[in-house]
């Protein structure tokens, strides 16, 4: 009795949130509560992914939507082989990489729409160093760099630029990425590789 | 044995730097709104339907290995007409260069198929030929 009130408070103070399944079981069923919080759990990387691929806010919020819109229209489909993660990853991920390859035909040169860097960038300690001592002008400014980094990103193949994003940026492991790209693990690390050689490359003034 | 060599030393800063790339954030609000955005166009794309043609071009986006699947069948049946295609029209050539037999064709039943015309058609009777004469 004493153990069971003592646990008492504890599960009313931090309600136990439903795991990924339950809610996907839940959202098959019809409950768009349970959807929209599989959408709040899983949207900042969805959106971060897209954008980072991308370079583009609108369009990354765009792709962003459609992924969750397409997942919700195909979540009868979906049967638990992979996690809920993996499945909305995958979903978003060939949408841009579809979105990628129209938009090549389209337009000959992409024009970035980059996100403003939050305040925590001005003081991060890598920042810092580098606008204040590493770069070859000591007037650049962080959007110059921002920049730099974004057309550097540009420059790497769509399967390059993705693994990039998902490793390094968004700091997945090996195992989850291959699942996203439905490859083995030796072939994304073969692809990181030769993606970061390639971007040391690109961004040597900035890796003095 | 890993096929890549370890360098994780060398793409140190190179990896710092990236990492930069995670300040980069949406404008204010945006991760609040965004749930509410999705429901709407959940709402828009249940108001109006998408086509038959589409929802069937659309399941390839979630499965990458059913268009393949189509993809394959469809070379497959490209090539196999082509071969089919191919082997027609020069799979029997023994009745191009086959000897033929010489039929006898006064007898019944006996159909000709040639463009040449039947025996006799154009022979133009032998008549007996006159010298011409002047008249005087």
């Amino acid at each position: 009795m004493s153990e069971s009130a003592a646990a008492m408070p504890v599960a009313s103070e931090a309600p136990v949130q439903p795991d990924d399944l339950t809610l996907v079981q839940q959202a098959q069923a019809g409950d768009a509560a349970a959807f929209d919080e599989l959408v709040r759990r899983y949207q900042r990387q969805i959106y971060g992914v897209v954008y980072h691929m991308t370079s583009h806010h609108e369009d990354a919020s765009d792709l962003a939507q459609e992924a969750f819109v397409k997942a919700w229209q195909a979540l009868k489909s979906f049967k638990g082989d992979s996690s809920f993660f993996t499945w909305i990853y995958r979903i978003a991920v060939n949408r841009t990489l579809n979105h990628l390859k129209t938009r090549k035909f389209r337009e000959s040169k992409h024009r970035f729409s980059i996100n403003d860097l939050d305040a925590e960038a001005e003081n991060h300690p890598d920042m810092v160093a580098l606008v204040a001592h590493n770069t070859p002008r000591r007037d650049l400014a962080l959007v110059e760099l921002q920049e730099r980094l974004n057309e550097a990103m540009a420059q790497l193949s769509e399967n390059h630029r993705l693994v990039v994003t998902l490793h390094d940026i968004q700091g997945l492991p090996h195992e989850a990425i291959a699942q996203i790209m439905n490859c083995n693990t030796a072939t994304v690390r073969t692809r990181l590789f030769y993606a970061r050689q390639q971007l040391q490359g690109i961004l040597s003034d900035y890796l003095k | 044995m890993d096929p890549v060599p370890p360098q994780t030393k060398d793409f140190e800063r190179l990896q710092r730097l990236l990492a930069l790339k995670r300040h980069e954030s949406p404008p204010p609000g945006f991760h609040e709104r965004f749930p509410d955005l999705v429901r709407s166009r959940i709402a828009r794309a249940e108001a109006e339907p998408a086509s038959r043609w589409r929802r069937w071009l659309e399941q390839f986006s979630f499965n990458p290995a059913m268009a393949t699947a189509y993809a394959a069948v469809a070379t497959l049946l490209v090539f196999g007409g082509f071969w089919l295609s191919k082997s027609a029209a020069t799979g029997n050539p023994q009745l191009a260069n086959g000897q033929t037999l010489p039929v006898d064709t006064n007898q019944a039943g006996v159909l000709i198929a040639s463009n040449a015309p039947p025996p006799g058609l154009f022979r133009t009777p032998s008549l007996p030929v006159q010298p011409a004469e002047f008249k005087r």
